[in-house]
């Protein structure tokens, strides 16, 4: 991962506007985000409640578009794309994790994990994915079968699967207790080491910091400062 | 406190308004279908009732050969007679100008004045008749309509073998002829048949009946209304030497069968058509309440916790319901009521009356609303059963998460896992949402049941006609005459030129009895190995007519309950009279009519007689000029009748046949159509509303709007599929049952479903959820799924 720590920019964001209309009053709830997101880092985006770090994320991941202002992700600009070429985008690209781990109850860990490899390009082989996670031996199990932890593992076998270029993260441990969380935030760290793949991940958590690259914060829908940290502190040893 | 629930309905109201209108459209095509035919019953009951009572039709009527006025006066000192009218009534040949076609046409005498009598016509245009002429006739105005025959016209015919011209002075119409058809037909041919009625004292005049009649008509007295059968014997009895060919009651006139039949249709279609849909809606109701008291089960134990009564939560939930309810009623009796009005104008074709009325109905229409409003609340109930069942602790409670688990299909490991996940969740779900399911299969199967028995009705009437002129009757033209002609009638025909084959028929009218049964009926006989005339069995295959013995319509053996091999009194109403013990060989399919047949030659010796004529059934050449020479030489043979075009008749079959029930089809099929629409949103949007979650994590991995809405189309197409296949069967043996319920003496209706209808039943039903889908995809389309991404189920 050091070696990717050459600042190539897989995604860039400049000044994104986000405005919601409700009924009669707007809201502007990013405004004017500058951003780039680095090949291989792990970044985590910090805020406040309502601050604006899903609306972001959702951005980010190209299921939703900015009011204004342009992203690029490899280069390429993703704003003007069809909804069509989109989703293929996503496809191809983007790997959620949410943080109610949004698993179909009616398909079983492996299955959940096929729904993934299924349509992806280069999948790995479900198995493999959940042996990442660490729930091959759960493979047949339903999600109403497994603990909340157990199914966010699952919920990232299901991301990783499909060889993402970058694994989008919103507060992933958010409805998780502590030991859980632990497991999840490692894992992340460990995909991020050896596989290289970029993470975003949201937090309000602000002791998480020393586990990524840099930290992001957002505040007033603007990114208020980032943080980048040099040597990041393995979860184990962060005092959390 | 209300005003909060009040609020909260209203809310529930708007997000489930598209549900609740497709229930509501499933009960408004149910009551519909209800109030349509029963009031174009009602309206058909009406019209007859004021009719048949303003014009005194009478109870009975009875065709003799011939009876002095002096016998008929003794009759009225039977008991249970009330008023007695006696008549000349003969069928004869017109000779109508450029009118190549022998027209016949039934004469009647009506007295030289105009008289309150039985029977009475209704003059339409023109006048009755007037002093001084002797010749006049006033015309069926039908008949006239369709000639273009207008008072002061000339209308020559041939009576008692002389040509006479009569001087149209009039239209009418009459009770006793509500349905006109010829005495060889069964259907109403304008045009073709017609209806004429001359002065008593030129009948007299023409026919040679001075002081005597052939037609008696009367009234019976209220005492004996209910034994009416027992009086109307009797009078046959008194009348046996005169030569009683028929006796009939009203309720056996053709033309008051044909009505009453209409009308018990539709009464019958009336009370069963309907039950489908409001069950179908009941059900839907029910699993909509069952969604709806669980998604608000926070909402509910709030109020309950804040105090509400579960009386004013049944009540709340019980005014979700009704909405859909009462709407379906109000909509229904509007659709109904305008259905009705349509179905009750399209009678007015086929059956003449002075005036055919739609009316409103207030009691049918509220008794409409009445059901919609039943069928709603039972399907509640189940849902506010939840909502009892609910404790306020409880239901603060986040639900339980779904449930995911193996089902039963997944022992076959192999097959299972080559499905792929899309089944494999699909398959799941189905089991998981058992109930949900269940419904959506059965209204498929409903739908499809009606869809099948639309073009069940359909084919079954054309398989009617079909086996009725194609296979039983293969002539062109029947003839008949006034009195049996010997065997060199035959010949003559046969000299005729364009005839290819003509064969013999000996008509006996005759009454058969068997113990305490008896009827009024006839016995043809047609040569054996004739090519003409060919029987049918049951199964509808050509038979012979025995060396001896009888074929009987079945329905006829059961009226008379007789079994095969039963020998049957048979009295002739021809000769001697005397009774004969005949046995009955076969039972044969008769489509219309409650037909006997008989060897020609048996049947002649039998009674005593040698190769008598009272019909002859020819093929003639199709070639114009031919059939042009026929038809001038068979209008100049004396003692001609009437001539039968069954090409003619064949058409006016199919053409009322074509307008009654494919209307009756088509409408079907329209309202099959809405159970399945109103089925397949419904069960599509409680799909869409608890998957929103699922929706939007497959858009956001990357999947396609149509990959999502393709588990939708899976799902519809795979309940619907396996629901219309049972309702194939269903629709089937609905038919059958249908077809038996519409039979009576004049039609037997078999049923007969094309294999191609149940390809196109399961055509139809993936057209209709094709249909279904693109309303799916736009309400996918307008979802706005990020928001639904990190909803909290
Ligand atoms: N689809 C939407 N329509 C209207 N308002 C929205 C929508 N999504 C988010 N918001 C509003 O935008 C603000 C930021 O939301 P969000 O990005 O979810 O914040 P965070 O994830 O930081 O908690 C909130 O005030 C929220 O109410
Ligand atoms: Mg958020």
């Amino acid at each position: 991962m050091k070696s990717s720590k050459n600042k190539e920019i897989l995604i860039n964001l400049d000044t994104i506007y986000r405005t919601f209309h409700t009924d009669e009053v707007e809201v502007n709830v990013l405004q004017g985000i500058d951003l780039q997101i680095y090949n291989g880092e792990f970044l985590i985006i910090f805020g406040e409640s309502g601050s604006g770090k899903t609306t972001l994320m959702n951005i980010i991941g190209g299921i939703d578009q900015p009011t204004r202002g342009s992203i690029s992700f490899e280069g390429k600009d993703i704003v003007t794309l069809s909804d069509h070429e989109l989703t293929l985008h996503r496809r191809d690209n983007i790997g959620f994790v949410f943080q109610l781990y949004n698993l179909i109850p009616t398909l079983t860990a492996y299955e959940n994990v096929e729904t993934t490899t299924e349509i992806a390009f280069d999948p790995m082989d479900p198995i493999e994915a959940l042996q990442l996670v660490g729930m091959e031996k759960r493979a047949n199990y339903f999600p109403s079968q497994l603990s909340g932890g157990q199914q966010q593992l699952v919920a990232m076998a299901r991301a990783i699967a499909k060889r993402p270029k970058i694994m989008l993260c919103d507060e992933p441990t958010g409805a998780l207790d502590h030991d859980n969380s632990l497991k999840i935030l490692e894992l992340l760290q460990k995909i991020n080491n050896a596989t290289g793949t970029t993470i975003v991940m949201i937090t309000h958590a602000g002791t998480l910091a020393a586990m990524a690259n840099r930290t992001a914060y957002i505040v007033d829908g603007v990114i208020d400062h980032i943080v980048t940290n040099d040597k990041p502190t393995p979860v184990r040893k962060l005092n959390w | 406190m209300m005003s909060v629930l009040n609020q909260k309905l209203k809310q529930d109201i708007r997000q489930k308004w598209s549900m609740l209108l497709a229930v509501s459209a499933i009960i408004a095509v149910g009551i519909g279908c209800f109030i349509a035919m029963m009031s174009a019953a009602w309206n058909l009951e009406q019209a007859k009732n004021t009719y048949y009572a303003s014009t005194r039709l009478a109870d009975f009527r009875l065709d003799l050969k011939k009876v002095p006025i002096q016998e008929v006066k003794r009759l009225t000192s039977i008991s249970g007679l009330s008023e007695i009218r006696e008549r000349i009534l003969f069928n004869v040949v017109l000779d109508i100008p450029k009118t190549e076609k022998v027209i016949s046409a039934m004469l009647i005498s009506m007295p030289d004045k105009a008289a309150p009598v039985l029977n009475n016509i209704t003059i339409r245009s023109g006048t009755y008749f007037t002093p001084g002429r002797a010749a006049e006739v006033i015309v069926g105005e039908k008949f006239a309509k369709a000639r273009n025959i207008k008072p002061g016209d000339i209308i020559p015919a041939i009576l008692n073998n002389q040509r006479k011209e009569l001087v149209v002075v009039g239209t009418a119409i009459s009770s006793e002829f509500v349905y006109l058809t010829s005495p060889g037909s069964l259907i109403d041919e304008p045009g073709n048949y017609g209806l004429l009625y001359i002065k008593r004292s030129f009948a007299e005049d023409t026919f040679g009946f001075h002081g005597a009649c052939n037609n008696i008509i009367g009234l019976l007295s209220p005492e004996v209304e209910h034994h009416a059968e027992k009086v109307i014997n009797q009078l046959s009895q008194r009348l046996k030497p005169y030569g009683v060919f028929t006796s009939l009651s009203r309720s056996e006139l053709f033309s008051s069968l044909a009505l009453d039949n209409e009308m018990n249709s539709l009464k019958k279609m009336a009370v069963t058509l309907p039950v489908f849909f409001l069950l179908v809606a009941m059900l839907i109701l029910n699993v909509l309440m069952v969604r709806l008291a669980e998604q608000q089960r926070t909402v509910i134990g709030t109020l309950k916790a804040l105090g509400y009564s579960n009386k004013i939560l049944i009540i709340h939930f019980m005014k979700f319901a009704l909405s859909a309810g009462m709407a379906g009623g109000v909509l229904g009796i509007i659709l109904g009521y305008w259905l009705g009005v349509s179905i009750t104008n399209m009678y007015v074709i086929y059956f003449t009356f002075p005036a055919l009325i739609s009316d409103i109905y207030p009691g049918l229409f509220s008794f409409g609303l009445l059901i919609s409003i039943l069928f709603s609340v039972i399907g509640t109930l189940k849902g506010i059963h939840q909502v009892l069942q609910l404790s306020p602790a409880e239901s603060m409670r986040q639900a339980p998460p779904a449930k995911g688990g193996a089902i039963l299909l997944e022992q076959f490991h192999g097959l299972w896992k080559r499905i792929g996940i899309q089944w494999q969740m699909i398959l799941r779900g189905f089991f998981r949402n058992r109930g949900k399911t269940a419904v959506s299969v059965l209204s498929a199967t409903m739908g499809s049941a009606i869809v099948v028995l639309a073009f069940g009705f359909v084919s079954s009437i054309g398989e009617m006609v079909d086996l009725q002129f194609n296979q039983v009757l293969k002539s062109d033209y029947h003839l008949t005459f006034h009195n049996e002609m010997d065997f060199s009638a035959l010949d003559e025909i046969r000299r005729l030129p364009g005839v290819f084959k003509a064969e013999p028929v000996f008509n006996v009218s005759a009454l058969f009895r068997m113990k305490n049964h008896q009827k009024h009926g006839g016995i043809s006989g047609i040569i054996r190995n004739g090519k003409l005339t060919q029987p049918i069995d049951e199964q509808g295959n050509s038979i012979q007519v025995p060396e001896s013995g009888l074929l009987m319509s079945r329905r006829l053996m059961e009226k008379l309950d007789i079994s095969i091999g039963d020998s049957i009194e048979v009295t002739p109403a021809i000769g001697e009279r005397k009774p004969v013990k005949l046995p009955v060989i076969q039972a044969i399919s008769s489509l219309m009519g409650l037909m006997v047949y008989a060897d020609y030659t048996w049947l002649n010796r039998i009674l005593g007689h040698e190769k008598l004529i009272s019909e002859i059934r020819v093929i003639t050449s199709h070639n114009e000029k031919q059939k042009q020479a026929f038809m001038k030489q068979v209008r100049k043979m004396p003692g001609l009748a009437s001539l039968t075009d069954l090409a003619e008749q064949k058409k006016a079959m199919n053409r009322q046949m074509d307008n009654t029930m494919r209307y009756m089809a088509v409408i079907m099929i329209i309202f099959a159509a809405v159970i399945f629409f109103g089925a397949i949103l419904n069960g599509t949007l409680i799909s869409l509303s608890e998957r929103r979650r699922e929706t939007a994590t497959f858009r956001s991995m990357g999947y396609f709007e149509h990959e999502v809405a393709g588990r939708f189309l899976r799902e519809n197409m795979t309940t619907n599929l396996i629901g219309t296949l049972i309702g194939l069967p269903l629709g089937h043996w609905l038919l059958v049952i249908s077809m038996q319920e519409f039979s009576t003496d004049a039609y037997s209706f078999p049923a007969k479903l094309a294999p191609m209808s149940l390809l196109y039943t399961l055509i139809l039903t993936i057209i209709f959820v094709l249909l279904s889908q693109l309303v799916v995809r736009r309400i996918l389309m307008n979802e706005n799924w990020v928001k639904a991404m990190s909803l909290k189920e």
